[in-house]
C-alpha cells in the first residue's frame, strides 16, 4: 500500500531528501516541500498555500511540518556587539553584577521567539486545514553547533562577521530551548505530534553531535535527516 | 467707575477667552519661565496621561531620553509590548507622589522594601510589587526579577542625573500600602499580581498635605541630584478608574484632582525653574464640553491630546516641531542581528538551491558519493539508515 508523507518547511528539510528518496521502494513516499524553492524574494510576501497546495498531487497520509528554525542561530551562532544574557540561573544566564552583558528576561526573550514565529504559526494551521484527514507531526530544528572551527571551515555568509566570535553556549542553548518551547507550543495548538531529537542527536552540553553537522554553520546532513526520518516513520507506525 | 479688575489681562476674564467660541481656541497658559531645546533631555513620569505626554516626546522631535531600552535585537513591538521606551526607564505609571518619592529612595538605594516579589499569575511566575504589569508574562524568578530591577534602578539614576527637564504628571491620591514597612503600592494586591491580605495591606488616600510633602520630598531629591533641572507639572484629567472610599466614583475624582492641583500649585510656588501646565484643565473646561472624552467619559481622545501638546509646543518651544500622531516610541533597529537575518536567509536559499543542483546531479547517476558518507558518519550502526543502506547493497 502506497503511504505519502507530505513534508514542508523551509531549509531543515534538506537533511531529510536522501533518506526520504531511498523509501520509495518500500511504498513509502515523501514529498518534500522546501518552501525556499518557490518563495522567492519577489514572493516572499505572497502567500505560500497555494505553491502548497499546487505541489501537492495525492492527499497525503502524514503531514510533517519543519517550517523556517534559525532564529536562535540568528541571534546567538555569532556574539552580538552588545552582547546579552537571557534567564536565571536555573534556566539560563542571569549576570551576576559584575557582568557587563545585557540582560534580557526571559519572557520577553520568548515573546521576541513568538512574534518571529508567528507567520511560521500561521503557516501551520493554514497547511494543517489544508489536509485535514493528514496525521500531524511537527518536527524541531537541531541543535546549535557549538564547534567554532566548524564555522571558521565552512564560515559562507557569516565570513564577515566570525570576528566577533561565537556567542556563549550557556546562551546559545537558552535561544534554541526557547525556540524549542515555541515550536512545543505551535505544534500543541494543532494536535500535531512534537519530535524533538535532542536526547538522541546532541552532546551531554545539548548541542549537536559533529557527525550530524553539514557544511554549513546551522543545518543537519543527511544523517541526521536519516534519525529524522526514522523518528517520523516510528511516530507514523509506518514499518520497512 | 475704578476697581482692581480693571486694565488686566484678557485672560483673565471668562468671557473673553477666544476658546469659548471655538474650543480649539482655548488657550490657559500663561506667563512660561523658561523654554525647551530640541536637544533638552527631557524624562516624563506619571500616570496614564503621562504616557500620551511621553508618547508625544517621543514622536515629535523632542529628545525624550530614554535610559532603560530593551536590547536592539528585540524587535520594537515586543519591546513596546514590554514597556520599554514608554517612559524614560521602565517603571510604568507613577500614580502618586507617595510613589515618586519611594521610587528614588529605592533607586539611591536608601530604601528598600520588605516585599521584593509577589506570585504572578502564571505558574512559578513572579510580579514586581512596584510595577506589576511591567513585564507581561512576568518573571520567571525572583532572581531574574532582581537582575531586571537592578538595571531599572540604574537607569532611573541615569535619568535623573543626566535630564535637562522633567515632567511629572500626578495622577492619584489613593494606593495601597505594606503595613509593614509603609512601601507603597500601584495596585491593590490581587489585581496584577500578589494575594490581598488585609493584615498586610492597607489602603491609603493621601490628602494635600501629604502629597504636597511627598512632592516637595521628591524635587528637592532630584534638584540635589540634579540642580539645574527644570521642572513641569501637570494633573492628569483621566477620571479615576474606581474609587476604595465609599462614594461615588466621580466624588473620589473631584477630590483626587482638588488635593494634586492644590499639591502642584503649591511646588510651583516653592521651587524655581518650575511651572505648572494645565493639561488637566484644558482636557475638562467647560470651553470643550467634554468633546475630548470618549464615549466612557474617561479615557482622553487624541484631539484632546493634540489640543494640549499643540499648547504645549508653542509656550514652551521657539523652535517649529512637527507634531505627529501619538503612537509608540519607534525603538532603534538592530543592524547586526538583521544582517544574520539575510546571511541565514542567503545560507537557507542556497541550501534549497543546493539540492535542486544535487537532484539535478542524482538524477545523473551521481548520487551514491553522498550517501556513503552519511554511512561512514552514522554513530549507531543499527539504525534505521544502515538497515536501509543494508538492503541497497
Amino acid at each position: 500500500m502506497q503511504r505519502n508523507i507530505l513534508v514542508v518547511g523551509h531549509s531543515h528539510t534538506e537533511c531529510l531528501r536522501e533518506p526520504a528518496a531511498s523509501l520509495a521502494k518500500h511504498g513509502i513516499n515523501v514529498n518534500i516541500l522546501n518552501i525556499r524553492q518557490f518563495e522567492r524574494p519577489k514572493h516572499r510576501k505572497a502567500a505560500v498555500l497555494p505553491f502548497i497546495t499546487r505541489a501537492v498531487a495525492e492527499p497525503p497520509d502524514a503531514v510533517c511540518l519543519c517550517l523556517v528554525g534559525n532564529r536562535h542561530n540568528i541571534l546567538g551562532l555569532i556574539e552580538h556587539p552588545q552582547p546579552f544574557s537571557i534567564g536565571d540561573d536555573a534556566i539560563g544566564s542571569v549576570p551576576d553584577g559584575n557582568s557587563d552583558r545585557w540582560f534580557i528576561p526571559y519572557n520577553l526573550m520568548r515573546d521576541d521567539f513568538l512574534a518571529h514565529h508567528e507567520p511560521a504559526r500561521k503557516l501551520t494551521h493554514q497547511i494543517y486545514n489544508k489536509f485535514k484527514h493528514a496525521k500531524r507531526i511537527v518536527l524541531n530544528p537541531p541543535p546549535p553547533i557549538s564547534d567554532w572551527e566548524h564555522l571558521k571551515k565552512y564560515p559562507g555568509v557569516f565570513r564577515d562577521k566570525i570576528m566577533l566570535g561565537p556567542g556563549p553556549n550557556e546562551l546559545r542553548l537558552k535561544l534554541y530551548r526557547i525556540q524549542t518551547s515555541v515550536f512545543k507550543e505551535i505544534a500543541d495548538e494543532n494536535d500535531a505530534d512534537f519530535i524533538d531529537l535532542s536526547g538522541e542527536v546532541a552532546t551531554e552540553d545539548g548541542f549537536l553531535k559533529d557527525c550530524y553537522f553539514n557544511t554549513d554553520p546551522t543545518h543537519g546532513n543527511s544523517a541526521y535527516g536519516a534519525v529524522a526520518m526514522n523518528h517520523i516513520l516510528e511516530q507514523l507506525g509506518y514499518a520497512l | 467707575m475704578k476697581h482692581p479688575y480693571v486694565g488686566l489681562d484678557d485672560h483673565q476674564f471668562w468671557k473673553r477667552s477666544p476658546g469659548i467660541i471655538d474650543k480649539s481656541d482655548l488657550d490657559p497658559v500663561t506667563g512660561t519661565p523658561f523654554k525647551i531645546s530640541s536637544i533638552d533631555k527631557i524624562v516624563t513620569a506619571g500616570s496614564c496621561f503621562a504616557q500620551h505626554v511621553a508618547r508625544f516626546m517621543s514622536n515629535s522631535g523632542f529628545n525624550h531620553y530614554i535610559t532603560e531600552k530593551a536590547h536592539p535585537a528585540i524587535i520594537p513591538e515586543v519591546s513596546q509590548r514590554h514597556n520599554y521606551g514608554m517612559f524614560s526607564a521602565r517603571y510604568g505609571n507613577i500614580y502618586t507622589a507617595r510613589q515618586l518619592k519611594q521610587l528614588l529612595l529605592r533607586a539611591y538605594g536608601e530604601f528598600e522594601p520588605l516585599v521584593a516579589a509577589w506570585p504572578g499569575r502564571g505558574a512559578g511566575t513572579v510580579v514586581d510589587p512596584f510595577r506589576p504589569q511591567i513585564a507581561p508574562g512576568g518573571f520567571t524568578s525572583k532572581r531574574e526579577l532582581i537582575s531586571d530591577r537592578n538595571h531599572h534602578f540604574s537607569c532611573i539614576r541615569k535619568s535623573i542625573e543626566d535630564m535637562d527637564v522633567f515632567v511629572f504628571t500626578l495622577g492619584l491620591t489613593e494606593g495601597w500600602a505594606d503595613t509593614r514597612d509603609g512601601s507603597i503600592f500601584p495596585l491593590a494586591p490581587g489585581v496584577a499580581g500578589g494575594v490581598y491580605d488585609p493584615e498586610l495591606v492597607a489602603f491609603s488616600n493621601f490628602d494635600e498635605v501629604e502629597t504636597y510633602n511627598d512632592l516637595k520630598y521628591s524635587l528637592e531629591f532630584i534638584r540635589r541630584v540634579n540642580p539645574k533641572v527644570r521642572i513641569i507639572l501637570t494633573v492628569s484629567p483621566v477620571p479615576l478608574n474606581a474609587t476604595y472610599v465609599d462614594r461615588h466614583v466621580l466624588v473620589s475624582t473631584a477630590w483626587s484632582k482638588a488635593v494634586l492641583r492644590i499639591a502642584a500649585e503649591k511646588a510651583v510656588a516653592y521651587f524655581d525653574n518650575s511651572a505648572y501646565f494645565p493639561s488637566y484643565e484644558i482636557i475638562t473646561s467647560p470651553h470643550v464640553r467634554g468633546a475630548y472624552y470618549a464615549s466612557d467619559g474617561r479615557e482622553v481622545l487624541e484631539d484632546g491630546v493634540q489640543h494640549v501638546m499643540r499648547l504645549f509646543m508653542k509656550h514652551y518651544t521657539d523652535v517649529e516641531i512637527h507634531v505627529s500622531p501619538s503612537s509608540p516610541a519607534q525603538l532603534a533597529n538592530d543592524k547586526h542581528t538583521q544582517g544574520m537575518q539575510e546571511a541565514v536567509d542567503i545560507l537557507c536559499d542556497e541550501a534549497a538551491i543546493d539540492n535542486v543542483e544535487q537532484q539535478v546531479r542524482s538524477n545523473k547517476g551521481c548520487g551514491e558519493r553522498p550517501r556513503r558518507v552519511i554511512a561512514e558518519k552514522l554513530p549507531d550502526r543499527s539504525s534505521w539508515w544502515e538497515r536501509i543502506l543494508g538492503r541497497r547493497k
